[in-house]
């Protein structure tokens, strides 16, 4: 299967009528650096749509692209229906958008920068904006180069979130943030779905994609690998598992199980790779006495590799 | 309100520096007043002196057919000619080249291009602020010129003095353009003030080897000092034709910044 059948294949089977991103056929090129190839994507109205992919795989590429930072080498992108160049004045004023690398004005309290915003996009609400800052904890009267990096985000945070965007745009959204403050922001990821407001979340973290979003796309390298519901990417989630026994057990109770794959027993620990459910290895595991079972979160690379192999690099 | 338009929030952001800036304008118009009675006297003196100097270096600081020792004559020879023109491009060149690309080295212009605001727009508004910030300190060497020659008794006219601050005015303002525009299209600050450095101080050289050297003659029509230094408007008044000139090249340069920032990739 090559990536482009892999995307194609994905977009050929969604519904496009309530889509409020569309790319389709998207490239980039800086110079001769690729940014993004012939992406075709598809954000539902409604959705949480997860983006991940390694740090230089296109995510930022993508995302400036639809809010018209840069302009596709060839191909389209739209949102809402429209075209993210003609009519990106009409977007932008529905989007609200948090960049990986967040800059702001340094002389400027919170406040004021949220007041120049507020002014800017006309029509938001000040009661909003209290009760973010109030919910974030964040300190409006502080300049912003007195901010930690964690309070530079909240108000990164507070000014995406203050107009009730239609669309959340959110690059690296949970860098810098506390744990705490993960939980809020994925509180209120969760809250604006139920508003009807739609997210499109990039990240390179997996965990993080898998807690909120409804789909995850994968890219890698400036091409689209796959889209899954997370449903189907817990399914095929990579785990790697490490057993420890209460005596030696031998190899042969766990090669050739579903979905067991780089099996190393050494005495009385066996450590292998599970795809999909861990059903078979538990109850192999099960006709020896259990120690303690280790379960690594998979990450990224694993999930990658489990897909493609090996030779998943594309040149 | 100053949050309310990105030009006000532009010139709010600037409020120290403009401060410091027509501070130092009031302090060097009192103080060229201030020396003026005395340059008065001993006018015959010096008057001897500058008919020893060679003609270039008359050219160079446009020590042309007033003495010395009358007021126009001094007040060129010792800011309008040089001095004020110098600060004028230095503020709008900084201004002008920090502005935009400024802004996006810091990375700050893509967090204001997320909102609903179109790029002509930033364009237009970032020039606006410049231009206001220019006519600001305009005002303020103006009535600092006309406070400095009330107070130390010189028979100069406040209109010519006008005349003669709009017109360095005018000189910064127009290679401040020519910044802001590289900025624009570029993205990169010190690309756009060295471009105008450049530009500045060719257009000075091809003024004075005019002035020099015979066969240049005609070429002095090309350096916008010409029309800001040359034309003597501390003597003659501003003339609309002049005026023209650096409002061209003004709206050129405006003109390339908004066409070419509209078509760019913004830098990361």
């Amino acid at each position: 299967m090559s990536w482009e059948l892999a995307g194609k294949h994905e977009v050929d089977g969604a519904a496009v009528t309530d889509a409020l991103i569309v790319t389709e056929q998207l490239t980039k090129y800086y110079g001769q650096n690729l940014g993004v190839a012939d992406l075709d994507l598809e954000v539902r109205e409604g959705e949480i749509f997860g983006f991940l992919g390694p740090n230089g795989a296109g995510k930022t590429t993508t995302i400036r692209t639809l809010l018209d930072f840069i302009r596709p080498t060839s191909g389209t992108a739209s949102v809402f229906g429209l075209d993210s160049h003609k009519n990106s004045v009409d977007i932008n004023r529905r989007i609200g958008y948090l960049p990986g690398e967040l800059e702001l004005y340094k002389k400027m309290t919170g406040q004021e920068l949220l007041k120049y915003f507020a002014a800017l996009r006309g029509g938001v609400n000040w009661l909003d904006v209290g009760m973010l800052a109030d919910r974030l904890g964040f300190d409006m009267t502080k300049p912003v180069k007195a901010l930690s990096s964690g309070n530079k985000h909240k108000l990164g945070l507070i000014q995406a979130f203050m107009h009730r965007p239609d669309l959340l745009i959110l690059d690296e959204p949970t860098t810098g943030l506390d744990p705490l403050m993960q939980q809020e922001f994925y509180q209120m990821l969760l809250e604006a779905k139920e508003k009807g407001q739609t997210t499109f979340i990039s990240s390179h973290i997996l965990p993080e994609v898998e807690r909120v979003c409804d789909r995850v796309g994968f890219i890698r390298e400036g091409r689209l690998v796959e889209i899954l519901t997370v449903a189907d990417l817990k399914a095929k989630a990579v785990h790697r598992l490490e057993l420890v026994f209460a005596a030696n057990v031998p190899q042969a109770d766990f090669i050739d199980l579903e979905g067991v794959k780089d099996v190393v027993v050494e005495d009385n620990v066996v450590r292998c790779t599970v795809a999909g459910g861990l059903d078979a290895v538990v109850k192999a595991a099960a006709k020896h006495e259990v120690v303690n079972l280790i379960s690594h979160e998979p990450n990224l690379e694993d999930i990658f590799m489990a897909y493609y192999g090996e030779d998943s690099n594309v040149s | 309100m100053f949050l309310r338009y990105i030009f006000l929030k532009n010139l709010r952001d600037k409020r120290a520096a403009i401060f410091w800036w027509s501070l130092s304008f009031f302090l060097l118009a009192i103080s060229v007043a201030s020396i003026y009675p005395a340059v008065a006297e001993t006018a015959a003196d010096l008057e001897a002196y500058i008919e020893s100097l060679p003609d270039a270096f008359k050219a160079a600081f446009a020590l042309g057919d007033e003495s010395i020792g009358s007021p126009v004559g001094y007040f060129n020879a010792e800011f309008f000619t040089f001095m004020a023109p110098i600060m004028f491009l230095i503020f709008a060149i900084g201004f002008g080249s920090a502005t935009i690309a400024g802004e996006e080295e810091a990375g700050t212009l893509s967090m204001l291009l997320a909102n609903p605001v179109p790029r002509w727009r930033v364009v237009i508004e970032k020039f606006v602020a410049m231009a206001l910030g220019t006519a600001f300190l305009a005002v303020v060497l103006w009535l600092s010129l006309v406070v400095g020659v009330r107070a130390f008794d010189i028979d100069i006219s406040q209109g010519r003095l006008a005349a003669a601050t709009v017109s360095s005015a005018l000189l910064g303002l127009s290679f401040g353009t020519v910044a802001f525009a590289v900025g624009a299209a570029t993205g990169r600050r010190g690309l756009a003030v060295a471009l105008a450095v450049v530009l500045t101080v060719v257009s000075y050289l091809l003024g004075i080897f005019a002035k020099i050297v015979e066969s240049l003659e005609s070429f002095e029509q090309f350096s916008l000092f010409y029309y800001a230094v040359d034309v003597n408007p501390l003597a003659n008044g501003l003339k609309a034709g002049n005026v023209v000139v650096f409002i061209g090249v003004i709206a050129v340069a405006l003109v390339a910044a908004l066409v070419a920032f509209e078509r760019r990739d913004l830098a990361v």
